[in-house]
């Protein structure tokens, strides 16, 4: 268990490095004859709509590339034939249970948030689901009444006012960024250690986790690289990302001057 | 012809392969998964909102449901954003198969490793299991073969008996890398012709497993304008000889169209895109205050329909949103055609287009492209020095149906279905359409653009005229 997350430390040091060689370059093109100077008499402000920055972006640009590779190649024809082996039925059976251990994280995060509001409702689902619900089998709380929180560490380092450093696209994960990235890697190890050994130790459970959970994610999300249709979607996703994470968070966004 | 506000919510949002939408409400808890990333995105257009909508659409909303035509958002705005909502729409079972299919149409294009994934042309098919007829749909302004409307229209088609085959939009970056000609779409000739090729390749490949009696031929928004000239150079060509062809809220006259869709832009954004950032902080705003982004699902109709309930956005907002998002499709395919005609437009000539290119300014400068620009300064250069002796004025002429008026309407075939709300139509385009198709034309009292396809008559109507 703890070497997995142990592994993702690397991970995050190849992508600062990589951005690093990337970034330099000082090629000269033929300007192109409509230019930001040519459509707007503020060529600087005119950069910034939808502008994230991304100091790695030549490392993040590479990694989108080759997520979307192991997306077409690995994990969607693993998914489809999962889809063409296994019923409906199983597969909702299947991410009810992966989401209910999740509501561990979820809980210990809120009360780390200091939100009862969420924390209350996430300890009853998970209460709920993982007796009347069959071990997490069936979500019956969200039926009663309880829906589903979010919460990671990444979102309680925010909440606590930690900025989320530079924009990372993580490998097999997509988009991220340095202090979500921390915190994907605390939330695994907090994981790994509320387990017991007696159950993390079982070749079953170990068989599924590193198995039947990747598949199973990849499952759940329904994006499809380059489906938006546009040349831009790197760019599309990155600002789309970085909104959506900060609703998420609940940290106003900042008005431009 | 402008994709709809609402398909730019869904064309973020759905799913590249159908089938594992299902479990879109289970968001993967740990991160937020990139497609709820998009919705939110999408989203962000339609609750920018202003309060002002009069309560008049509430009560719409609870119409009973009956089997008639009761549309129930009579501000074209909304409906063109919103949709239908479920109660209302036709029951279109998820179990048709759709298989999604590679072709290559040029053995000896060369793509530039920046579009590495749009290196052949993606189509889908819903086939029948027996001998049928075989419809096409050509999609709208850069929406792809699984674009919601495009879709929809195949399950409509395929659960009234035929085989289906969706097409993208020549304007669709797939399309414009894999399977155009000129590689600078909107010329009508040159599209029809580039439509024409696919089909032809697409109808060879299917008739090795399938079985086809007649063809059909069907496209929505710009998609029907292209049907309209795609059936003209058949006809020509001696081809597929379609036998229905329905055309269903087409443009009249590209030219038109663009300039309505340019100014709806500008509603809601009086200094233009350079007041984007603030207009999509202002829907942060509203959003992060409406709740957790936990409860949005843009992909339920009657979700969105809460929301649009709640947040209560003007007409402006409304306009602004469907013109944005024409905007990044006319953005995507300005880019596009330039980076694959090398014509140093935006992109500069000399730079290898390459998947770790930073493209964040020339997105900058694209979004403040209009397709007007676009006609101007690329398409009507290239295509005057292949034509001597035309003039702009020509050719601006030429993306009007009426300029195949006359043949349009003499041919039986031929049907139009539309909507009199239809915000796409310029002043006096719907009476010029009403005059080419005469009895032939089928016009709804609402619906905005598209925004009434998935309603019940309006589906029992596109099946029924492919199946008397």
């Amino acid at each position: 268990m703890r070497r997995r997350s142990v592994t993702c430390l690397p991970l995050i040091l190849v992508l600062a490095t990589g951005g690093c060689a990337s970034s330099v370059g000082t090629v000269r093109y033929e300007p192109p004859s409509r230019s930001l100077d040519t459509v707007s008499a503020q060529a600087e402000e005119a950069r910034e709509v939808l502008h994230v920055s991304d100091p790695l972006e030549g490392a993040n640009r590479r990694i989108y590339k080759f997520n979307a590779q192991l997306d077409r190649y690995v994990l969607l024809p693993v998914v489809d034939a999962y889809e063409e082996v296994v019923p409906g039925f199983l597969r909702r059976r299947v991410s009810s249970f992966f989401l209910n251990l999740g509501e561990i994280n979820i809980f210990a995060n809120s009360v780390l948030q200091a939100r009862p509001s969420k924390a209350t409702p996430t300890l009853g689902r998970f209460l709920i689901n993982s007796t009347a619900g069959l071990f997490g089998l069936f979500d019956v709380a969200t039926g009663l009444g309880f829906p589903r929180q979010s919460a990671d560490f990444g979102q309680t380092l925010g909440t606590w006012g930690l900025d989320t450093g530079p924009y990372l696209v993580l490998p097999a994960l997509g988009p991220s960024n340095l202090r979500d990235a921390v915190g994907t890697v605390v939330d695994w190890v907090a994981f790994a250690f509320v387990v017991p050994d007696s159950v993390a130790d079982n070749l079953v459970y170990e068989t599924v986790r590193y198995s039947l959970q990747p598949v199973d994610a990849r499952y759940r999300v329904p994006f499809r690289y380059y489906s938006t249709g546009s040349p831009f979607e790197y760019e599309l996703v990155r600002y789309a990302s970085v909104v959506a994470r900060r609703i998420q968070v609940g940290v106003p966004p900042t008005v431009r001057e | 012809m402008g994709i709809s506000g609402r398909s730019l919510v869904v064309w973020m949002t759905r799913p590249g392969v159908v089938g594992t939408g299902g479990c879109a409400r289970s968001l993967w808890r740990r991160r937020l998964a990139p497609a709820r990333i998009l919705a939110v995105f999408a989203c962000l257009f339609l609750a920018a909102g202003c309060a002002g909508l009069s309560s008049r659409q509430d009560a719409a909303l609870d119409a009973s449901p009956a089997f008639s035509y009761d549309y129930p958002f009579d501000n074209p705005w909304a409906a063109t954003v919103l949709g239908t909502p479920r109660a209302l729409q036709a029951d279109l079972p998820d179990d048709a198969e759709v298989e999604r299919r590679e072709l290559t149409v040029f053995e000896d294009r060369e793509v530039p490793e920046g579009f590495w994934y749009n290196d052949r042309l993606r189509y889908s098919t819903l086939l029948q299991d027996h001998e049928a007829p075989l419809a096409f749909v050509i999609a709208g302004t850069g929406a792809s073969d699984q674009a919601s409307h495009t879709l929809t229209l195949g399950r409509i088609l395929h659960r009234a008996g035929m085989h289906v085959v969706l097409l993208p939009s020549p304007t669709h970056t797939n399309f414009i890398v894999s399977a155009s000609a000129t590689r600078l779409p909107g010329y009508p000739g040159a599209d029809a012709a580039d439509l024409h090729r696919v089909m032809r390749l697409v109808d060879e490949r299917l008739r090795r497993s399938v079985s086809i009696s007649r063809y059909y031929l069907t496209g929505y928004s710009l998609g029907a304008w292209h049907a309209a000239y795609t059936a003209k150079l058949d006809q020509e060509l001696g081809g597929f000889g379609f036998e229905r062809v329905l055309l269903i809220n087409p443009p009249l006259s590209l030219h038109h169209s663009i300039r309505q869709i340019d100014a709806m832009l500008v509603r809601g954004l009086p200094d233009g895109i350079d007041g984007l950032d603030a207009f999509l902080d202002q829907a942060v705003e509203r959003l992060a205050s409406y709740g957790s982004t936990d409860a949005l699902d843009f992909q339920d109709p009657d979700f969105t329909i809460e929301a649009y309930r709640r947040i209560r956005p003007s007409d402006d907002r409304l306009a602004t949103a469907i013109g944005l998002s024409f905007r990044l499709s006319a953005a995507n395919l300005v880019f596009a055609s330039d980076v694959m005609t090398n014509a140093g437009y935006i992109f500069p000539r000399d730079r290898p287009f390459l998947s770790s290119t930073p493209l964040s300014d020339y997105l900058a400068v694209a979004l403040r492209t209009s397709l007007l620009d676009y006609f101007r300064d690329i398409f009507a250069e290239a295509y005057l020095s292949r034509q001597p002796g035309i003039t702009r004025q020509d050719l601006l002429a030429r993306t009007s149906l009426s300029s195949i008026g006359e043949w349009l309407s003499r041919e039986e075939r031929i049907w139009l279905m539309t909507n009199r709300d239809d915000v796409i139509l310029a002043q006096g385009d719907l009476d010029e359409l009403l005059r080419l198709f005469g009895p032939r034309a089928r016009v709804f009292p609402n619906g905005g653009h598209m925004g009434n396809l998935r309603h019940r008559a309006v589906a029992a109507y596109v099946s029924d005229f492919f199946s008397r």
